[in-house]
């Protein structure tokens, strides 16, 4: 747990100590900035359809999507891979820290860059709150499915970084697999099988965030997210396991 | 001697990798077939009362609901959310549905219209121990009269939300007397 915990410290540390958290989280918080102008412009324009903007903000737009596909990697892809080319792997192998430990401490650490750059958005609801009746329950949950989301898909960055010598790569593996996750639910509009759809539906995360912003939590979604995460921890254990024996 | 090691390398990754993704089936389907859904907003078209819960968690008979309604409608996402709830609070296989998309499967549409004798575009069927009875949009919702666009969100209920949630459960119950189409139900205060 200790060894864990100075883990998660350090790498944190290295990611607040270098320009890549804050060039990550202010291009990520510009662009939200950008769509939350955006859904509210388009909603206060006479003739529109009637949403909450909250609901739209989180999964409501194709953005959304974007925005954590390439920040996720960006987060991730220097935790393994760059221990790899530094050569300062061996350190960390040989430190009195566990597999386990080490696994867990990097991936509380890119999340806490994910948490940094989700924080200030909750400006966006103090700004609402202002001038509209926000309801807080659908943007709690809301955040709640950022936060799932953010778990898994945070846990696929490490994997593809603790697989691959190159950060490049390891961004890059780690954007097809999200692309996948994301995209081939979609398919469920094309197929006519109850099961397969049913199936389709089930890994929906498009469907899973919807319901999130709308205020309903589903321990479908909870279930899907979480052993997702878990899944793609282990293997990045079993990845760490691979090199200190290779 | 270097050979041998890598095939013992990947071998243990095939069985890590079997047995993760076996116990990750297994968590979701069982994940899948029992669960429980929450609805944290305090004014949901999705939310169901008390006595709607009521009625869902005894169903004598199982009940089957199709959708005829185009993805990309005005009413589906409400349609979907509402079935969703409904599916939740019924007990596991009492409730089922089949959204039937009448662009793209033109033939399983004229199949099941002709079983329940339907002959309206845009409606959901309710059949339960050989009853059915169909609902059209304009007994699901209501359209301010100002832009066509604008819902005021309320499928299946009647005319205001925030008073008359029992309401919803009009549409579907198996009991023939309370099938009766009714285009302006009476409100019914649940506090």
């Amino acid at each position: 747990m200790k060894g864990t915990l100075s883990v998660a410290w350090k790498e944190t540390l290295s990611y607040f100590f270098a320009p890549m958290a804050y060039i990550v989280i202010t291009a990520f918080l510009v662009m939200n900035g950008l769509i939350f102008y955006i859904i509210l412009t388009a909603l206060s324009q006479p003739g529109s359809f009637s949403a909450s903007p909250m609901a739209l903000f989180f999964g409501g737009t194709l953005f959304f999507w974007i925005f954590l596909i390439i920040m996720v990697p960006a987060i991730t892809m220097r935790l393994g891979a760059e221990e790899k080319k530094s050569g300062t792997l061996e350190t960390l192998l040989t430190a009195p820290v566990t597999d386990s430990g080490v696994v867990a401490g990097k991936y509380l650490a890119a999340m806490a860059v994910y948490v940094a750059a989700w924080l200030p958005t909750l400006i966006y609801v103090l700004v609402l709150s202002r001038y509209s009746d926000v309801d807080p329950g659908p943007v709690a949950a809301g955040y709640l499915g950022v936060l799932l989301v953010g778990l898994f898909f945070t846990s696929v960055g490490l994997f593809t970084t603790m697989v691959s010598r190159n950060q490049l790569v390891a961004a890059i593996i780690a954007f097809t697999i999200l692309i996948v996750l994301l995209c081939v639910p979609l398919l469920s509009f094309m197929v006519t099988d109850v099961a397969v759809k049913g199936v389709l539906q089930y890994l929906s995360l498009w469907n899973l965030m919807q319901n999130f912003a709308k205020g309903i939590v589903d321990t479908r979604a909870l279930v899907y997210l979480l052993s997702g995460t878990a899944l793609f921890l282990m293997l990045s254990y079993q990845a760490l396991q691979t090199r200190r024996w290779a | 001697m270097k050979k041998s090691k890598r095939l013992l390398q990947g071998a243990n990754w095939g069985v890590f990798l079997i047995l993760a993704l076996a116990l990750l089936f297994i968590v979701n389907y069982l994940g899948y077939r029992h669960y429980h859904r929450w609805d944290w907003s305090s004014a949901s078209t999705s939310r169901l009362s008390q006595q709607t819960k009521k009625v869902l968690g005894h169903l004598e008979h199982p009940v089957k609901v199709v959708v005829f309604l185009a993805p990309g409608g005005d009413l589906y996402t409400h349609v979907n959310g509402l079935l969703s709830s409904y599916k939740a609070a019924a007990p596991a296989g009492k409730f089922s549905v089949e959204y039937i998309d009448p662009d793209r499967q033109r033939a399983r549409m004229e199949m099941l219209a002709r079983k329940y004798n339907v002959t309206r575009a845009n409606v959901v069927v309710f059949s339960s121990n050989g009853h059915s009875k169909y609902v059209t949009m304009d007994q699901m919702a209501d359209y301010s009269a100002s832009g066509a666009k604008e819902i005021t969100s309320r499928p299946f209920s009647s005319w205001d939300s925030r008073n008359c949630r029992t309401m919803r459960i009009w549409l579907w119950s198996p009991a023939p007397n309370i099938l009766s189409p009714l285009r302006k139900p009476p409100c019914w205060k649940t506090t």
